[in-house]
């Protein structure tokens, strides 16, 4: 696949992260400069949920409602949701009875699809818009850009939610990947308009052209909250699969 | 002994459900658990049936119509677990 050598341009009209004891931009931007860090706390007030499809989301369900309840709720628009791991700690508690063979718990079972939390959130938020669950290793931002950028070429699309989401690994697995020090989700409305929020362009670089690798302990969705709540940030460069990404903010 | 059991049988649909924001005495004996009443669906019956097999050995045989009326109130489950019991 190629892209266009100038890159892609969109803007990111509002947008909305969630992490243990960080929900609000305000502590986003503090998080950014270093005065604050992600508590133990891992409840998040998410009433907006009826109470039988709110016992459903775990964690990181209830993290990702949380971030729509601030911007989409009500916004009846075609969402792409990306995620690392999905659910991993349901999943993994899943392998483990089988591993143990234990009888499955049918409600975990039913959830243990990559799109379930996507689709619960549509029946809570009543909404039958389109729906992408992508998973695309380390580079689902970047990945889910292209693809929310792509449904904005389709007519009648003016914007695209996009929501990306992961949770710590079980300790199994963390001598494989460790690439997410705490659960957090970001949710972001992305829109073709340029009069609407900040414009931005995505540009893919060779290996070896750029040589920015200070945040690779950084998961790319935790550096673009610090990208999108840091002013005089004005470009991330992350490596990928295959290259590197380098997103600019651009008038 | 008898009130024990309902109530027993009312922690264990809390605990397996996750129904957090639900006590033992919101739980009507004698009112539906499916749909009406505590309005549960057709995932917590099959969670349900296996939390009773895990803690009263009683296999419930999801095919069959009666399944449906055991699980139609708390009075029923209760009924159904002390006539299967071992």
């Amino acid at each position: 696949m190629s892209y266009p050598e100038s890159g892609i341009t969109f803007c990111i009209k509002d947008w909305a992260a969630c992490a243990p004891g960080l929900t609000c931009q305000q502590d986003w931007q503090e998080w950014s400069a270093g005065k604050k860090a992600p508590s133990v706390d891992q409840s998040f007030d998410v009433k907006q949920v009826p109470p039988m499809l709110r016992r459903r989301l775990g964690t990181l369900g209830k993290a990702v409602a949380y971030t729509l309840c601030q911007i989409a709720w009500d916004a009846h628009i075609p969402s792409v949701f990306c995620s690392r791991h999905g659910a991993i700690q349901q999943t993994y508690k899943l392998l483990s009875d089988l591993a143990d063979e234990k009888p499955l718990s049918p409600a975990h079972f039913s959830l243990s699809v990559h799109n379930a939390i996507a689709g619960m959130l549509s029946i809570a938020r009543k909404d039958v818009s389109s729906i992408t669950a992508l998973s695309a290793g380390a580079d689902g931002l970047w990945q889910m850009l292209l693809e929310a950028y792509g449904q904005l070429g389709q007519p009648d699309v003016e914007e695209v939610l996009c929501v990306i989401y992961d949770e710590p690994l079980p300790e199994l697995y963390t001598r494989y990947v460790n690439d997410t020090p705490f659960t957090h989700a970001l949710s972001f409305v992305l829109s073709k308009q340029k009069d609407k929020g900040q414009a931005m362009t995505l540009k893919s670089v060779d290996l070896h052209h750029a040589s920015s690798a200070r945040d690779k302990d950084t998961p790319p969705a935790l550096q673009f909250i610090r990208f999108l709540s840091t002013d005089t940030l004005n470009q991330i460069v992350s490596t990928g699969h295959s290259n590197q990404w380098m997103l600019s903010k651009t008038e | 002994m008898s009130n024990n059991m309902h109530t027993e049988v009312k922690q264990l649909i809390i605990d397996t459900l996750e129904l957090e924001d639900i006590e033992v005495n919101e739980i009507v004996d004698s009112e539906p658990l499916f749909v009406e009443g505590l309005g549960l669906d057709s995932i917590d019956a099959l969670e349900l049936g296996i939390a009773i097999q895990k803690k009263y050995g009683i296999k419930m045989d999801a095919e069959t119509q009666d399944t449906r009326e055991y699980f139609a109130s708390v009075n029923a489950l209760v009924n159904f677990i002390k006539q299967n019991r071992h």
